[in-house]
């Protein structure tokens, strides 16, 4: 059963709440006991006090149901709580360690995979599993436990009638199966509409710029029209079943009353039947059709949450690309091996000052795109001023990507200080290469915090930030950034620097990263930028000739090679 | 909410009709049962017989007078839910893009992520209140209309002691109702929370893994996870009494029938029967009293959801047609740039320079009323731009916008956004900003998807695809804003040329620094930098 795999991808999970769990199984069949025991003691004031007219008898049944009815609330209570809680408790973890695996990705599953869709899959697919753990899943057991007791209830009566009121089950079953199908169908089908016309709007709003831009709003409206329309009709068939299937089961359970006081005619007249049973079985087959009517509502949604543990499964089997695996085994093979660190510390050591980068034929593509880099061989030696030019597209950016691993290499290598980037843990490889790209984003929340960015504050220099901020008048002003709508585009690559120097990087590479800036803030930024370069590496990447005038080599990328301009 | 009910009314009516019928047979089926249990000692099994066929005959015609009736009602719900959203769409596309830059507005963040669930989620729960909620309070209404007569009918003292299990249920669902409201928000909040600083961190993976920030950034989710759920603890502690208490009330109108109905037994004030009937009526009326509880969620969730709806649509479209506007259809003569003093004049080649947050883009949003306008700012053929519709205005002014958004589409669809183009068209377009040879070096050609921001091309490539796109349309006045910065010097002079020779006779607007640019221009409007 795919199923039971997909609940069991769900252990880690409920692990830590496996005493609540046996808990709330143990407290079951005391619930269920007490609430199909109520119509027997029913016959049995029935057929003893009331038809013998003893009034004092009839008190004691009254209280004896008045105590299990309170039995029965009192379990009850406790049982929705406890499996409320480890519903959310165990959602909590799931969602927990969705984020941790979810940053552990590399770029290359951002490309992949929209914003929306992350997002979804870590609040409204997990609100659903919450929702449905409890109100599928344990109700499920709940239902199941119920039906079993009135079963053995109604068997115990009188098992003539109790055999007549089970025939009853099969048509029921029969129709819930026939309507679940149809049902679950237009489900997905709805699902599917309802996707396309989220991910619709979701374009709309990224987009909006453009589509006003491109007076477009008109035509925008009238295709979220025809899709919403779409939607509306998938559920047509959904609403048609349910109502179908909700009238038919009450009807069958009429029926059902029907038959039974037809057969008790034939039986009361042998005289095997008192008037008590009778009653108790009205009362049977009402409660007895209601947890199996139940029972294909809660299948509908336990297939929302079987849906949300397999796209949780799905997001987790993500594989991890970029790892720091290799750092950590190369680490336990030098304890195992005992091998001195020291000798791979000197040649490193050595190498640096000739060789701070080098790339040693480095092929790559995007997933399946064309390939963008091949055979790119290049060194970069510490404190040199390094520029690459090329034209766009030509894939300067990408080798930076590589640089620091937010892509993985197809082929070739990478080293930095002597040792492969792969063997250096990302965190390290990133902090020691910063990198200002020609994209920004901007958080929520004032500019302090966009500049430091979480990082331990003793270790930055902010003085060096706020002269970087200072070129741009218009940030000096600001204090909260959650209207981001006033910051302009070369405002962002100027937050961009004081970011990136902020932390006072030794190796620091510069990808377009004036391309929106005017010429004269550029040209303070790079005097700026020079006081502190000096004797640091740098890497430039640019089409305007003007930056990169004081680089010591120039490569040239182009048709995925890359050659040194004199 | 109302307003969306009142236009089905029609549909309403003939549903509550059918549920009416639905509940006049509910009720008439119990009385066959009763007369039948009471048949059975008379051994009388032919009229039993015929009895129990009419019966049956009536249960077949209810199921499908219910049928009926919830596919009527539930459909009302669904409609409902399709004209909010609809309604929710066609507001936000004409609110202008600062809203969707503001990252909070109202109760509810304007990022995608957080609209999609305003449109989704709360939608769903009037959506419910529309079909489920209306369909189970008529019904109530209609069942205790019509049976609590008969119950009075069959034996008075019982049927009094049963209602006063009413008021004990209103006071439950009075008391934990408040509470229920008052947590829901909270989680409402804590989600809204969580789900934000999601989209947030993803929006900005790469700056986040290009400081080394997820171990960080991790310890951050963990804090608003834990939120969220202590939020849900609390909530929870409420709802779990909720489905419990229903049930428990429902048994005990089973011990009142026990205690009073066997009583009347004794004192031969009731029949097998009037007892059997009893139990059906119970039954009936049980079921819309513990859907109440239900139904309050219900209503508190709407409540709060259309809030949030409300905070959307209520949202003013600062930027909006004037009462009397004109329509403007051509472009004749100039467009006067008052506070700069300058003016463009048709068919003229302009770049507009300055250094950074001097206005720049503001200034071409301005252009297209994209952004608040003062009165009297910009003119058009003498015309205030504020007296012109928005719609014409923007039909004879287009932007290629900073941020060079692609759609999650084909490349060739997106070219063909705006206009609907041949292949052939869309070819020459690509040739103009000099891309073809790169599109067609993709392995699906024209037909490659470009991901949620066009990622796997780069920032040139995506740019000159946002130029080719507003080509298409080919306005009387066309603003780049920016639109060369990622192009090195030879395509840039390339492409610009040919977007000039393009637009021959047409005014075009350049924003941006470039050298190539400024040598090609008919005027420059330098724009004064704010003083810090």
């Amino acid at each position: 059963m795919d199923n039971l795999k997909l609940l069991k991808s769900l252990y880690p999970f409920i692990k830590p709440y496996c005493r609540q769990l046996i808990l709330a199984g143990l407290i079951l069949p005391i619930s269920s006991a007490t609430y199909s025991v109520q119509p027997i003691i029913l016959q049995q004031a029935i057929d003893g006090p009331v038809k013998e007219g003893r009034l004092e008898g009839l008190w004691f049944y009254v209280l004896l149901l008045l105590g299990i009815v309170a039995i029965n609330f009192l379990f009850q209570v406790l049982q929705f709580f406890i499996m409320n809680k480890v519903g959310q408790s165990m959602v909590a973890n799931v969602r927990y360690s969705l984020f941790e695996h979810l940053e552990s990705l590399s770029m290359s599953f951002f490309d992949r995979n929209p914003v929306g869709k992350s997002v979804s899959r870590m609040t409204s697919d997990m609100e659903q599993l919450a929702e449905s753990f409890v109100g599928g899943l344990v109700l499920i057991l709940l239902d199941v436990f119920n039906i079993l007791g009135i079963l053995i209830f109604m068997f115990y009566l009188n098992w003539n009638l109790s055999l007549i009121i089970s025939v009853f089950l099969i048509p029921i079953y029969l129709v819930t199966i026939h309507y679940q199908k149809i049902f679950r169908d237009s489900n997905l089908r709805a699902r599917e509409e309802l996707s396309k016309l989220n991910s619709f709007l979701q374009q709309n709003v990224i987009g909006i710029s453009v589509v006003q831009a491109l007076n477009s709003t008109a035509k925008s409206m009238e295709k979220f029209a025809k899709n919403n329309r779409k939607y509306f009709h998938a559920n047509d068939s959904a609403i048609k079943a349910d109502a179908q299937l909700s009238a038919t089961i009450e009807m069958i359970s009429i029926l059902a009353i029907l038959a039974l006081i037809f057969i008790s005619s034939k039986l009361i007249s042998a005289m095997v039947l008192t008037l008590g049973v009778i009653l108790a079985f009205v009362q049977y087959s009402q409660s007895l059709f209601e947890p199996i009517r139940n029972l294909s509502d809660r299948f509908t949604v336990i297939q929302s949450a079987f849906t949300a543990i397999e796209r949780m499964q799905e997001l987790l089997d993500e594989p991890i690309e970029i790892s720091d695996r290799h750092c950590e085994e190369e680490r336990r093979s030098n304890l195992m091996h005992n091998q001195k660190p020291s000798t791979r510390l000197l040649r490193s050591a050595r190498n640096d000052d000739e060789h701070l980068i080098q790339f040693k034929n480095v092929q790559f593509k995007y997933d399946d795109g064309p390939k963008v880099l091949d055979d790119v061989s290049f060194d970069v030696e510490r404190g040199k001023k390094i520029a690459i030019v090329g034209k766009t597209g030509s894939g300067k950016s990408t080798i930076i990507k590589l640089l620091t691993r937010l892509y993985e290499v197809n082929q070739g290598s990478i080293i930095l200080e002597g040792k492969k980037i792969k063997e250096t843990p990302q965190a390290e490889l990133r902090t020691k290469v910063a990198v200002i790209h020609q994209d920004s984003y901007i958080f929520a929340g004032d500019l302090e915090s966009n500049i430091k960015l979480g990082r331990d504050e003793s270790k930055l220099d902010m003085d060096l930030a706020r002269k970087f901020l200072e070129l741009a008048p218009g940030l000096s002003q600001l204090r909260d950034l959650q209207s981001a709508s006033r910051i302009s585009a070369g405002e962002e690559q100027v937050i961009n620097f004081a970011r990136a120097l902020v932390a006072r990087p030794e190796i620091l590479v510069l990808d377009e990263a004036t391309a929106k800036i005017d010429l004269e803030t550029e040209q303070a930024i790079y005097k700026l930028l020079n006081e502190y370069i000096e004797g640091k590496t740098l890497i430039t990447i640019a089409h305007r000739m003007q930056t990169i005038e004081n680089a010591d080599q120039v490569y040239e990328l182009s048709d995925g090679k890359i050659t040194l301009k004199s | 909410m109302l307003k969306y009910i009142v236009k089905h009314y029609k549909g309403y009516l003939l549903g509550f009709f059918c549920l009416t019928i639905t509940n006049l047979l509910g009720a008439y089926i119990p009385q066959l049962i009763k007369q039948a249990i009471d048949m059975l000692s008379s051994l009388d099994s032919d009229a039993l017989f015929k009895l129990l066929l009419w019966a049956t005959l009536m249960a077949v015609l209810m199921a499908l007078i219910r049928t009926a009736s919830r596919q009527i009602i539930f459909a009302r719900g669904r409609e409902i839910e399709f004209d909010l959203k609809k309604d929710i769409f066609n507001h936000l596309v004409t609110l202008p893009p600062s809203y969707f830059a503001n990252k909070q507005e109202g109760l509810v963040s304007t990022q995608a992520g957080s609209l999609i669930s305003v449109i989704t989620n709360d939608v769903q729960s009037l959506r419910m209140l529309g079909g489920f909620a209306m369909l189970n309070v008529f019904n109530t209404l209609v069942a205790f209309a019509i049976t609590l007569p008969l119950m009075f009918q069959l034996h008075e003292k019982l049927t009094w002691a049963f209602l006063t299990l009413i008021p004990i249920v209103v006071f439950f669902v009075i008391a934990l109702s408040s509470k229920i409201k008052t947590y829901q928000t909270w989680v409402q909040e804590e989600l809204a929370k969580v789900s934000e600083f999601i989209e947030q961190n993803l929006s900005g993976i790469h700056i986040i893994k290009a400081y080394a920030q997820e171990a960080a950034e991790l310890k951050r989710f963990e804090g608003f996870n834990n939120g969220l759920r202590d939020a849900y603890m609390k909530l929870i502690q409420v709802r779990s009494f909720i489905g419990p208490v229903m049930r428990v009330i429902a048994s005990l109108g089973f011990v009142l029938l026990l205690y009073i109905g066997g009583q009347a037994i004794i004192e031969q004030e009731f029949s097998a029967g009037d007892f059997a009937a009893y139990t059906l009526y119970i039954q009936r009326l049980i079921w819309p009293i513990a859907t109440l509880g239900w139904l309050i969620t219900l209503v508190y969730r709407g409540q709060v959801s259309q809030a949030r709806i409300n905070s959307i649509l209520d949202v003013d479209p600062s930027i909006k047609d004037r009462e009397n506007a004109i329509e403007k259809n051509s472009f004749d003569s100039k467009i006067e740039l008052k506070t700069l003093a300058r003016t463009i004049n048709k068919g003229e080649k302009v770049a507009i320079v300055g250094r950074i947050g001097s206005g720049k883009t503001i200034l071409a949003n301005k252009l297209m009323h994209l952004k608040e306008l003062e009165d009297g700012e910009i003119f058009i053929d003498g015309v205030d731009l504020k007296d012109i519709k928005l719609d014409s205005l923007r039909s004879l002014i287009n932007i290629v916008p900073q941020n060079n958004f692609l759609f999650s589409n084909s490349i060739a669809e997106n070219i063909a956004y705006a206009r609907e183009l041949e292949p052939e068209q869309i070819e020459e377009l690509a040739k103009l900003v000099c891309i073809h040879d790169e599109i067609t070096a993709l392995p699906e050609g024209y037909q490659s998807i470009v991901g949620e921001r066009g990622v796997t091309l780069s920032g040139g490539q995506r740019q000159r695809i946002a130029i080719a796109r507003a080509l298409a349309v080919d306005p009387e006045v066309l603003i780049l804003d920016d639109s060369l910065s990622s192009l090195d010097e030879i395509s840039a002079r390339n492409v610009l040329c040919n977007i000039l020779k393009q637009r021959q006779g047409k005014t075009t607007i350049f924003v941006g620094h470039n050298q190539v640019l400024l040598e090609h221009m008919d005027q420059v409007i330098e724009l004064e930098a704010v003083d810090g």
